[in-house]
């Protein structure tokens, strides 16, 4: 049985008070020796809530610090990795610069060598790790997130690299006859000039401008684009024709053909007779005359043509230069190849009846021979270009295949029926090309409003929103379908991968009413879906996501395109998001600081792309083309890293900054929660703590009345009548 | 008349002054002996045909009903605090300080901790191991205490079982006694020691039960239970006790002895009528009061809590949230949910809406037992079998009135709108919540916390599955046996993705539960809500006032006691002093008296020689 029951009557209460004491010397003594002033729980009393409240918050506390110096340590060594980057980059801008060739063209030869030496240390840098965690993958921290350069270069395990992409684009660009993909034709006095079919490879026919007189001009138009030059009179010397070019890497060349009297100075040029063409009459001089070409003197005799005149030349074959008869167009045609550089070739002396061009042509008296002469020059124009800027765009393009940035696939050229007539690029896959980054990545780039291509036609009022091809799965939005009908107006899905949407205008006067609505659905890459939706504006001006009515169809269709692309921009950004956003870390209650870096990003996305293709294009001594091409090159190489370029979303600075900021964000916030916590474990050292002086000094008054206590009644249990009978 | 009658007067003051030397030696000799009381000798003064001469009256014992009454009422109380006392200690020890290793706050913030680790390094091996390592000492903390608390359970019935051996051993000696102190023939001396006896029996009682005593004219006593049951009236009750060999979670007190789950203590009163004391809610106070109420209600309570605690953690975890769709229905517009995503028993969805331009909401359990209650954020809670989606919204239909149009398009879609164009009502909102029972099929929740292997869903059928979770709460072995589960929720997903992660940090920051039961054993009613982390505190906050209550309330009975006890010392108890005294007035009275007889007997010695 408990004590309870047994209480002796006679325990003086005394004694009980004694036992009091002793128990709370007890308890003094602990707490003197613990320096808690609670054991229990129930001995905390009204501040177990406050205790346990602010053990929680500095937990808290703690994991956020924790959080904020791992994180700070990633930031220094991204910090760090950044500005090499930076350091990389205008290191390589300095060394490569148009007609920068060095002393004896040094540069010519180490140029490629150091670009990938540069290329080397980059993808080490974008492979930075720290503690396991790869650091440039955006939130996939566990692999490397870009490929070894061997591999990146060469390929490997059956994969293509960079170099076989490049030769493939390369050969698509150039075209089987060396003319970037363009067809030259002449008809009597006509030349036309056409691209060879539908698709992203060679010259683009851009413009055609003409200040001579004689010559009628049309295009460029159509699809493939064509253009014509006709000549009607005979154009003054001096006076030009201008053809504007677009390269595959979207920069733009201008082939400039001026009318001259005599010769010009070749790199390859044409012969032929006056008043007949190259194509069909026999090319025969009409009188004897001595023709020197590199100081050598040949005589030609009346009636000799091309074929005789070749052999000829061919027959002496000292002069670093070879004859030979052109076909095709140029058939008919005397061809001079310097072996190198070709404009070594000099041509001295007048054959009556032969006219000797280069880059420029005769203006003959009939238009036909000018034609002939502007075809053949043309042709050596653009065989030349095809040789220099579009090999080095066509370089640069292959780069931009290969390395494919945020919400872009990997792409290469289709090679069916062969790589030189490709009609199309095709989405890379992970089996047949080494992908070269394999971090997280966007799936929708916002530039490209995520890989839709947006178009109105304005004869038939028709708003086309198309895939752009080739549709590559986890890029860009895929266009599901549309809600809602506009008055008037008939809207139609068409084809399936890539799939598009056109909405033609076409019903005026029954104009979409104010308030009607018009959706388009479409899938994001990763999962899950984003509608645009747009509706008809009220009255004349057009607010966010609506479109006015206009006085035509076309009109009405242009600003549907106008607020369709404005909805697509939202959209795309809105899926686009930010790198940054891909890694985060909770550092404050509600306070995120966003760290991530994407090795894809634009910043380092150009470097690697200008270093992979600075460090695939040599410059042979022997090659006549190499300053032009280096030129080209270098143009290209300072371009894509110009400090220009700093302001653009995903550059090397504009990280640098953002990550800066992050750091900024979590210093201040850091030094507040080391505050904070002193704060708290202050109060709760008063919560918990005791203080040992004034135990002591509880200690030393309960001694002294526990020490009275014990004499008094001792002296007072001594007191009995029993002692004294 | 003359000197044989001083004689005669001085030999009856010799007589009554060797019995008060008799009885003051008793006195004096039982100084201090628990429950003896003074005795003292009434003494009468005779007045005789010739002489006046004293005798001895009766002998008095010092008694006082009303104090006893008192007594045996502190008695019972003291019993009932102390034994309370005594459990609830042990159970704040389990809890642990805040702060202390093994704490259930501590557990649980080195597993935030951990959490919030991996959210900002999912990579790490040592983090992701540091985490599951962190959950699995979350769970066995709550098994431990879970164990702790059952354990205490058992204890009680153990003690249960000695105290009513005990008391039917105590009955049986009272009635006993009884039957001697009625023999009126019985000697007076022994007498007052049979009281003494009889007291310290019915003191015995008092601790275990809560008695009523009364004190007959004959010295017997007559026992019956605050709550008017007779335990002893000549013959004596038998009390009964049938305990279970284990107690779990899950087994609880039940009138229904068929889901009785622990033992069962009876009466048997001298009528022969059985009585099931706990049932019948007899004991108010003493020990076997306070025992039982331990074992079925603060313990449980305890446990509730606990398996909230649980709950909750392991929800946290695998909620996965289940969106509607709006929808509209010529003019009538409302929401529609897929009622196939709410596959699991306690799966449930919220219905926010606006009847009579009141907002409401109403949340609908996947279960098939019937539910219907108001919970403490005023939100309507009805169960409904959600895979029977026809009568479902026939059901809610009913619950929600003709405002609204419950139904089932097609397939598993449960469709609400409200009345349209008549505009009285207005569906606001739906949201389903479910739970996530992969470990890696794209949803961020993670069944990180299993019950015995299966999900933990919070189904309500037969024994709700809360009940006595804590005690089953185990880490799924899967993620013991793979930490990239912590993170990984897509199989071809990166290791550095801290979505899953971020996702539990802030499920564990954000997810509010409130608990079904009202926990009352502390005084005032209070009722589990918030965060897990916010169950916690007010767990060991509720814990450690109950038990400074008890304490407490211990503490006032100690003194209340003491008092008692003071008193009683002061009525009953013997003043040696005060005996001493009387020991010297009765040592010169009895000189006194020696002296007249011996005066006397030298008168007559005189007389003779004369």
């Amino acid at each position: 049985m408990a004590i309870v029951g047994k209480s002796m009557f006679p325990l003086q209460n005394s004694i009980k008070n004694i036992t009091g004491m002793k128990a709370r010397f007890d308890q003094l003594q602990l707490q003197l020796a613990t320096g808690k002033k609670a054991s229990s729980l129930s001995e905390l009393g009204t501040d177990r809530f406050f205790d346990l409240s602010m053990r929680t918050r500095l937990n808290k506390l703690e994991s956020f610090g924790n959080s904020i110096s791992s994180v700070n340590l990633r930031l220094d060594v991204l910090g760090s990795t950044m500005s090499r980057l930076d350091s990389i980059e205008s290191d390589q801008r300095g060394l490569v610069t148009p007609g920068g060739y060095g002393s004896s063209g040094i540069n010519l030869a180490t140029a490629p060598e150091l670009s990938k030496a540069r290329l080397d240390e980059v993808l080490n840098l974008l492979n930075t790790s720290l503690d396991g965690r790869y650091l440039f993958g955006g939130s996939t921290t566990d692999q490397m997130p870009v490929a070894e350069l061997q591999t990146i270069l060469d390929g490997g395990s059956g994969r293509a690299g960079f170099k076989t992409v490049l030769e493939e684009r390369t050969l698509a660009d150039r075209g089987t006859d060396g003319l970037g993909r363009l067809d030259l034709a002449i008809v009597t006095d006509t030349v036309s000039l056409a691209e060879d079919g539908t698709h992203p490879f060679g010259f683009k026919l851009a413009a055609l401008r003409s200040t001579a007189a004689g010559v009628a001009l049309s295009g460029p138009a159509g699809d493939p684009a064509g253009l014509t030059v006709q000549f009607t009179g005979v154009p003054a010397a001096g006076q030009s024709v201008e053809i504007s070019l677009t390269m595959p890497d979207g920069t733009e060349e201008i082939v400039r053909l001026s009318a001259t009297e005599g010769e010009g100075g070749p790199s390859s040029f044409s012969v032929s007779g006056p008043g007949s063409t190259m194509a069909s009459a026999a090319s025969v001089a009409t009188a004897a005359g001595p023709l020197v070409v590199n100081g050598q003197s040949f005589s030609i005799g009346i009636g000799d043509d091309a074929t005789a005149i070749a052999a000829l030349i061919n027959s002496t074959g000292t002069m670093g230069v070879t004859a030979s008869v052109g076909t095709g167009v140029d058939a008919g045609k005397l061809i001079l190849t310097g072996d190198s550089p070709l404009t070594d070739v000099e041509i001295t002396g007048t054959v009556a009846g032969l006219n000797l061009t280069a880059g420029t042509y005769a203006a003959a008296a009939s238009p036909e021979a000018s034609a002939a002469n502007f075809a053949a020059a043309l042709e050596a124009s653009l065989t030349r270009l095809g040789q220099t800027s579009l090999a080095a765009a066509s370089t640069f393009a292959a780069a931009e295949n290969f390395f494919n940035g945020q919400g872009e696939p990997v792409l290469r050229v289709d090679g069916d029926p062969s790589f030189a007539e490709a009609t199309a690029l095709k989405a890379a896959t992970s089996s047949d090309t080494v992908f070269w980054y394999k971090g997280g990545t966007q799936g929708i780039k916002a530039a490209d409003l995520g890989r839709l291509a947006l178009g109105t036609n304005t004869a038939t009022a028709t708003t086309t929103v198309a895939e752009a091809a080739p549709v590559a799965d986890g890029y860009g939005f895929r266009i599901a379908g549309f809600q809602g009908a506009l008055t008037g107006a008939t809207a139609a899905l068409a084809g399936t991968s890539p799939e598009s949407l056109s909405v033609a205008f076409s019903g005026a006067p029954a104009a979409p009413a104010a308030g009607e609505a018009f959706t388009v659905n479409l899938d994001l890459p990763g999962g899950g879906t984003r509608n645009v939706s747009l509706r008809v504006a009220p009255g004349a001006v057009a607010g966010p996501g609506e479109f006015v009515v206009g006085a035509t169809d076309a009109e009405t269709a242009a600003n549907f395109e106008a607020a369709l692309r404005g909805g697509l921009e939202v959209a795309a950004a809105q899926a686009a998001g930010s790198a940054r956003g891909t890694v985060r870390a909770q550092v404050d209650d509600g306070v995120n600081v966003n760290y991530g870096v994407q090795a894809n990003e634009n910043g380092m996305l150009e470097l690697v792309r200008t270093l992979a293709a600075m460090s695939t294009t040599s410059y042979g001594n022997s090659d006549e083309t190499a300053p032009q091409r280096f030129d080209a090159m270098a143009l290209r190489n300072l371009a894509r890293l110009n400090e220009g370029h700093n302001n653009e979303p995903g550059s090397l600075e504009v990280i640098a900054v953002e990550l800066g900021l992050a750091q900024a964000t979590m210093g201040n916030i850091g030094e507040r929660h080391t505050a904070q916590k002193a704060q708290l474990e202050d109060m709760l050292g008063d919560l918990e703590g005791v203080n040992s002086e004034e135990v002591a000094m509880e200690i030393l008054a309960l001694k002294t009345r526990l020490e009275a206590s014990y004499q008094t009644t001792s002296m007072i249990a001594q007191m009995s009548l029993v002692n004294y009978l | 008349m003359g000197l044989s009658m001083a004689l005669s007067n001085a030999l009856s003051g010799m007589t009554v002054g060797q019995k008060g030397l008799d009885l003051l030696s008793r006195n004096v000799a039982n100084a201090g002996v628990p429950g003896y009381h003074r005795q003292s000798l009434t003494v009468i003064d005779t007045l005789g045909a010739n002489s006046s001469y004293v005798r001895d009256g009766a002998i008095t014992r010092a008694f006082d009903e009303r104090l006893q009454h008192y007594y045996t009422q502190t008695l019972s109380e003291s019993g009932f605090t102390a034994v309370r006392t005594s459990f609830l200690d042990r159970l704040q020890t389990a809890f642990g300080m805040p702060g202390q290793a093994g704490s259930l706050d501590t557990a649980f913030s080195s597993f935030q901790s951990a959490l919030d680790a991996i959210a900002t390094s999912p990579d790490s091996y040592a983090a992701r191991a540091q985490a599951v390592s962190e959950a699995q000492s979350m769970a066995v903390t709550l098994n431990n205490l879970s164990d702790e608390v059952q354990t205490l359970r058992l204890e009680t019935e153990g003690k249960i079982a000695s105290s009513v051996s005990d008391l039917n051993q105590v009955l049986s000696s009272l009635e006993k006694l009884n039957l001697s102190l009625s023999d009126s023939s019985i000697d007076l001396n022994s007498r007052t020691s049979l009281l003494d006896q009889r007291d310290r029996l019915v003191s015995e009682v008092a601790q275990v039960l809560d008695v009523r005593v009364s004190y007959r004219n004959d010295g017997t006593v007559a026992l019956m239970t605050r709550s008017g049951v007779g335990l002893l009236d000549v013959r004596a009750s038998k009390l009964e006790f049938e305990g279970v060999g284990t107690i779990s979670a899950t087994s609880q007190f039940s009138g229904d002895s068929s889901e009785n789950g622990v033992g069962t203590l009876k009466l048997w009163t001298s009528a022969g009528v059985v009585i099931d004391v706990v049932q019948q809610n007899m004991l108010r106070s003493g020990e076997l009061a306070g025992l039982i109420e331990l074992r079925d209600k603060t313990l449980v309570e305890a446990q509730d809590q606990l398996d909230e605690i649980a709950a909750g953690l392991a929800l946290a975890m695998s909620s996965v949230k289940v969106p509607s769709a709006e929808v509209t229905v010529g003019a009538a517009a409302g929401f529609e949910i897929d009622l196939a995503t709410l596959g699991s028993r306690g799966d449930d969805f919220t219905l926010d809406y606006i009847a009579g331009g009141i907002s409401r909401s109403l949340r609908v359990v996947n279960t098939t037992e019937t539910v219907d209650y108001t919970d403490a954020n005023g939100v309507r809670v009805v169960g409904a079998d959600l895979s029977d989606p026809a009568a479902s919204a026939m059901a809610l239909q009913a619950v929600l009135g003709g405002a609204f149009t419950v139904s089932n398009p097609a397939g598993t879609t449960l469709r609400f709108v409200d009345d349209g164009a008549a505009n009285t009502s207005d569906v606001k909102g739906l949201v389903g919540r479910a739970t996530a029972t992969a470990t890696q099929d794209g949803t961020l929740a993670l069944p990180l916390f299993l019950d015995n292997g299966s999900p933990y869903t919070g189904a309500l059928e037969g024994i709700s599955q809360k009940r006595g979770f804590a005690a089953r709460i185990q880490v799924n072995p899967a993620v013991l046996a793979d930490s990239a589960l912590m993170v990984k929720f897509r199989p071809e997903g990166s290791l550095g993705e801290a979505d899953r992660a971020e996702f539990l940090v802030e499920q564990l920051q954000n997810m509010r539960f409130v608990a079904g039961k009202k926990s009352t054993s502390g005084g005032a009613s209070f009722r589990l809500s918030g965060t897990v982390s916010d169950l916690i505190t007010q767990t060991i906050n509720y814990q450690g006032s109950v038990a400074a209550a008890a304490q407490g309330a211990h503490e006032t009975q100690t003194l209340k006691m003491e008092t008692v006890t003071q008193r009683m010392d002061a009525e009953y108890g013997v003043d040696v002093d005060e005996e001493m005294a009387r020991l010297m007035e009765l040592q010169n009275a009895f000189a006194a008296n020696a002296r007249v007889v011996s005066i006397v007997q030298e008168l007559l010695d005189m007389l003779m020689r004369v």
